[in-house]
């Protein structure tokens, strides 16, 4: 009897234990993943570009 | 009357930031070299000049090499914006001599900048000028220089639009080619958005021409105007409309004081 009750409790350890090492633990907390959001298309813009070319070393009035 | 100048342009300068919360500050090249100051600084204090104008780029144009690599790397170095070229390279390693690009970020829209520079900048770089002294003699050898190539500008904006494309579909290119040159670049590389354009010393209002979307100017020479361009641009890049004029810096235009008050510091040293 003593004997039947050992091999009992090590079949319920082994059906608790085996599935753990196999990896069929309660299934892992999923992490949330990033839903990819869509790059804003660039706003438009009104832009004013001062400009100047071959000014020739020349820092004081000229003409 | 006389025209121009750097106490004048940065009055000009104060008044259209104060109208455009979007505001970029160029030059299509051959600033450094030409006049006492200059030549007796050695570009150093037109370096000096656009610094406190508040330029955010500038393309290198040959008469910019008049002074030879080594002093135009030291003028570089000064400079609190960068000097473009994408198609200059060290001879003896092939290397661009300075970046082909930069960009900018202007109202939250990113800009990318790029230069190009005439071929004539390969013989002004091997025959750098010596610098003259108060008597108009040359008093030292000039500092030595490195040899330069310059590469088919066509192909080497190829290149770089490809680059600065990755990050932005606004560019603007920087030209010492001559309009007739940008727009064959213009035919040829699709993907700018306006060129600021040099080398021809001419007034040039913002215009598009035929073949291509991108908007073109050009503003004279010496620094008498101070060239102006509007560009409205939607978010694929495309110009949706445009204005501009080259204004003229005549005595109406006050000095502005910290200008003044450099070029007259210069004035005490340098002896004519």
């Amino acid at each position: 009897m003593t004997r039947l009750r050992f091999l009992a409790s090590l079949l319920i350890l082994a059906a608790i234990i085996l599935p753990i090492m196999a990896g069929c633990g309660p299934a892992p907390t999923p992490t949330p993943v990033p839903t990819p959001t869509a790059t804003p298309p660039p706003q438009p813009i009104t832009l004013t570009i001062l400009h100047t070319n071959d000014t020739s070393g020349y820092l004081d009035p000229c003409g | 009357m006389p025209k121009g100048g750097v106490a004048r342009r940065a009055t000009a300068i104060q008044q259209e930031k104060a109208k455009s919360p979007n505001v970029l500050i160029l030059d299509a090249g051959n600033a450094l070299y030409g006049q006492p100051i200059a030549l007796q600084t050695q570009g150093k204090a037109i370096v000096d000049a656009m610094n406190k104008l508040g330029y955010q780029a500038m393309a290198l144009g040959d008469g910019d090499f008049r002074y030879g690599t080594t002093v135009l790397q030291e003028r570089m170095k000064e400079a609190t914006f960068p000097f473009l070229s994408a198609n200059v390279v060290i001879s003896s390693t092939g290397k661009l001599f300075t970046k082909a690009y930069t960009i900018v970020t202007v109202g939250g829209r990113k800009v990318g900048l790029i230069g190009l520079t005439n071929p004539e900048a390969a013989k002004m770089a091997a025959q750098p000028y010596r610098p003259i002294g108060g008597q108009g003699t040359p008093t030292t050898a000039p500092a030595p220089s490195e040899a330069i190539t310059v590469l088919d500008p066509i192909e080497a904006a190829k290149s770089a639009v490809a680059e600065v494309s990755k990050e932005t579909n606004v560019i603007i290119l920087l030209s010492h080619l001559g309009q007739a040159k940008d727009q064959q670049v213009l035919n040829a590389v699709p993907g700018i958005t306006a060129v600021i354009s040099g080398k021809d010393r001419q007034v040039m209002e913002p215009f598009k021409a035929a073949a291509t979307d991108a908007v073109t100017a050009q503003s004279g020479f010496d620094g008498e105007m101070l060239g102006i361009m509007t560009l409205e641009i939607g978010s694929n890049g495309q110009v949706t409309k445009f204005s501009g004029q080259s204004k003229q810096l005549s005595p109406d235009v006050p000095d502005d004081p910290t200008l003044k008050a450099l070029v007259d510091k210069y004035k005490a040293e340098v002896k004519y």
